[in-house]
């Protein structure tokens, strides 16, 4: 047994091709990322970036709980919209820094979920789905006749001259826009990554696979649904603090609808729910296409890129449940001679060499 | 295997034919840029826009002398530009404003349009004009009525169209003006009755605002969801109440639903007054049918006596659109894209910052544009201070009656009749 253990230590040790593979390919990645402002001058192209990385915060909120977990919402609208008031009025209001507003916008976010998991988390994955659907429209009702936060006028927020990081706002420069964005990106999904492998990733994923078992394992589905809300709709918040401070306008008809809350789930399903890189392959390929496709042919007003993107979502749902990502899980036979490739070791640690 | 691969290969397919699909358009057009919602569920509103477009390239590119005095309907091309033509770019902002961001940002920088012209939504017109501001391109909104869009002390908005307190203080005028004559009846009260969105609490504030000022007493409001199914408990306020003028701002399926419940109640205010150009709207008129008469509303559109109006409205618009009816959606945007033209014009070149300046010395008559304004002046907000709407009732069989202007007036106002009566 203790042998065993020692041969697993090693195996971890091993520096294998896959993982050269995946510090060279991580690397490519992030100076892509990085450089992409760059390499890609026009605004436009930027302003497309901007948005995939925004929707793509959006996807894994909805991945944490609906990919990962085992509620599907469909209204995380709320948060998002939750989250895109609470720093628009308090900048518009008070002055208050929309960083500030992003971490208040969080908490409210939070609160609520809390509130509104209480009664739905006891409810299986489709009813949940449809109270959250219903909640979204009910916060609209209220948000279009509540003065306080512009009522159906929604917030028009200040359009500043000059750039301030304070402010969250940098005139015509898509760069920073796009370098906020890409930080919030990166500490959403390296958040997400240690949760799906923490003790709560396991909870979650194990009362995925059957709840009742779990519970009778000594799962609280109740605490841990709970902090997996949280953390949902709290990165659902900052996706909407930074709509509204890179839209600078806010309604109760353009943040809580379907539509918000379709965007998030279409970019987890796309790229494939339940993995890490899944919501952003998915925006990646959704935001850009359906956004170019309009702009090539739906200028002639016939709604191609809606039809084309109907026709798409359908064939994804017969033939790739699983999403993108899924796909080559699914044919790891068909990648076996890769992966093999990929795993064999090139370096060995001294211990193991000592052995053989 | 094969069945796995054919989405996969759709995607990469479509992706690819988009990428590299980006058109290089020929330089001897100026490109002006339009965004309106062309797909989604206010498409319908989007197509009236785009045959208005075209028929806008049709008057400023070719000669037309039988449309004169219309402003450049005599000339092919921009004269002062060597008589350069106009192309029109289409963006579809799908009625959202991020789309309508994105649509603006990509007619500017991808298709370099000299101007924007846009949105119809409030909401878009927001988010767009404001990548027009900070990109220094000039935004000509054509209808967005929202008297915030104005507010933003924006230097490249201009709005061609009223706002809705100019509206409203041309219903006070002619309320007032109606009510004066009217000795038979005392006009004191005023109630209003508004839908809950953007437009609806737009007018109902200024309503609220307006009123004292032409003698009127605002005694009560209601806000209701416009997607409501039965407004009896609105109707029986309203009854409580009784005013003199109800003052309603309403969609077309809210405002016949409050008109049936005002007949089954068998109640009447002394005058109706609609917000906008209800009974110009075909279901209401199909619908309601008598019991939509003797209303009055404001409208943007009325055919003028110009000489030009009716070729080109019955002749050239009924052949070439025959599913669509010639309205203040096409003439907002002619009227637009000639303001646009104009200031082109005038500056010889299309230099942003050289249009601008041209565009705050805009002067054009009322006589050369499609729609009744007075003519189109900017003020130093971005407002035209000419724009006007036309006060008019629904007379029997539903015979339009223009109450005010009164340069425009064609006929007597006939006191709202009670249902007995009718």
């Amino acid at each position: 047994m203790k042998d065993n253990g020692k041969q697993l230590m090693n195996d971890t040790r091993k520096i294998s091709r896959g993982m050269v593979f995946r510090v060279i390919g991580g690397l490519c990645l992030a100076i892509f990322l990085l450089s992409f402002p760059h390499i890609f001058t026009s605004n436009y192209l930027r302003n497309l970036a901007i948005l995939t990385c925004m929707w793509a915060i959006g996807g894994q909120a909805w991945n944490v709980l609906s990919g990962y977990g085992s509620r599907y919402s469909m209204g995380h609208a709320i948060f998002f919209g939750l989250g895109a008031y609470s720093s628009a009025v308090l900048f518009t209001k008070y002055g208050i820094s929309p960083w500030i507003g992003m971490i208040i916008g969080m908490l409210v976010s939070s609160s609520i979920s809390v509130i509104v998991g209480f009664p739905t988390f006891k409810l299986t994955p489709a009813y949940y789905g449809m109270a959250t659907l219903g909640f979204t429209f009910t916060l609209q009702a209220v948000f279009l006749n509540w003065r306080w936060v512009g009522d159906s006028r929604g917030v028009f927020m200040p359009l500043l001259r000059k750039s301030s990081i304070l402010d969250f706002q940098f005139a015509n420069n898509k760069t920073q826009y796009y370098y906020i964005v890409l930080f919030l990106l990166v500490l959403s999904y390296l958040l997400v990554y240690k949760v799906s492998k923490s003790k709560l990733g396991f909870y979650i994923r194990a009362m995925k696979e059957d709840e009742l078992a779990a519970q009778s394992l000594g799962v609280d589905v109740m605490k841990n649904l709970q902090i997996v809300g949280i953390i949902s709709a709290s990165l659902a918040s900052v996706a909407g603090t930074f709509y509204a401070q890179y839209m600078l306008y806010v309604d109760p008809m353009s943040v809580y609808n379907s539509i918000t809350s379709n965007n998030f789930i279409l970019s987890a399903t796309l790229g494939g729910i339940a993995t890490i890189a899944g919501p952003l392959i998915g925006a990646i390929i959704f935001i850009p296409t359906g956004e170019l496709i309009r702009g090539w042919i739906g200028g002639s007003g016939k709604a191609f890129d809606q039809m084309l993107w109907g026709f798409v979502i359908i064939l994804i749902a017969i033939y790739r449940p699983s999403g993108i990502l899924g796909w080559f899980k699914e044919h790891a036979k068909f990648f076996s001679g890769i992966s093999k490739w990929m795993k064999e070791p090139i370096v060995r640690s001294n211990h193991d060499n000592s052995r053989m | 295997m094969k069945k796995n691969i054919i989405p996969i290969f759709m995607l990469v397919v479509i992706f690819t034919s988009v990428c590299f699909s980006s058109g290089i358009a020929a330089d001897d057009t100026v490109k002006i840029g339009v965004v309106y919602p062309l797909s989604g569920n206010q498409a319908l509103t989007g197509f009236e826009y785009r045959a208005g477009c075209e028929l806008a390239e049709e008057i400023i590119n070719n000669e037309h002398p039988e449309w004169a005095p219309l402003k450049f309907a005599e000339t092919a091309g921009i004269p002062a530009l060597n008589g350069k033509k106009i192309e029109i770019v289409y963006g579809d902002s799908q009625a959202t404003p991020e789309r309508g961001q994105n649509e603006a940002e990509r007619l500017i920088t991808q298709e370099g349009v000299v101007a924007l012209i846009g949105a119809f939504n409030s909401s878009v017109s927001t988010t767009a004009s404001q990548v027009a501001e900070r990109y220094g391109i000039p935004f000509i909104c054509d209808s967005a009525s929202s008297p915030t869009l104005t507010s933003r002390g924006f230097q490249y908005f201009f709005r061609v169209f009223g706002n809705d307190a100019i509206f409203v203080e041309n219903l006070f005028t002619a309320m007032r003006e109606e009510a004066d004559k009217d000795t038979s009846r005392e006009y004191k009260t005023v109630m209003v009755l508004n839908e809950n969105s953007l437009w609806g609490s737009d007018v109902a504030d200024i309503a609220k605002l307006v009123a004292p000022k032409y003698g009127f007493e605002v005694i009560d409001q209601i806000s209701y969801p416009s997607t409501t199914t039965q407004v009896n408990s609105e109707v029986q306020r309203v009854i409580a109440k009784d005013p003199d003028i109800l003052f309603q701002a309403s969609y077309v399926a809210d405002a016949m639903l409050f008109m049936r419940t005002f007949k089954e109640q068998k109640y009447t205010p002394k005058m109706y007054v609609y917000a906008d150009g209800k009974p110009l709207n075909f279901s209401y008129r199909e619908t309601l049918g008598p019991d939509g008469w003797w209303t009055v509303f404001r409208t943007v559109y009325s055919k003028k006596d110009a000489p030009f109006v009716k070729p080109i409205t019955e002749d050239y618009f009924a052949e070439h659109y025959p599913d669509l009816k010639f309205n203040e959606n096409q003439g907002s945007v002619i009227t637009s894209v000639q303001v646009l033209v104009d200031a082109i014009n005038r500056a010889g070149t299309t230099d942003p910052e050289k249009l601008r300046e041209a565009l705050t010395q805009t002067d054009i008559k009322g006589e050369e544009i499609i729609l009744p304004f007075a003519g189109v002046q900017f003020d130093e907000t971005g407002q035209n201070i000419l724009a006007r709407a036309i006060v008019v009732q629904a007379q029997e069989d539903f015979k339009f009656v223009n109450l005010w202007p009164s340069e425009m007036k064609n006929g007597d106002y006939v006191p709202y009749p009670s249902w007995e009566e009718r």
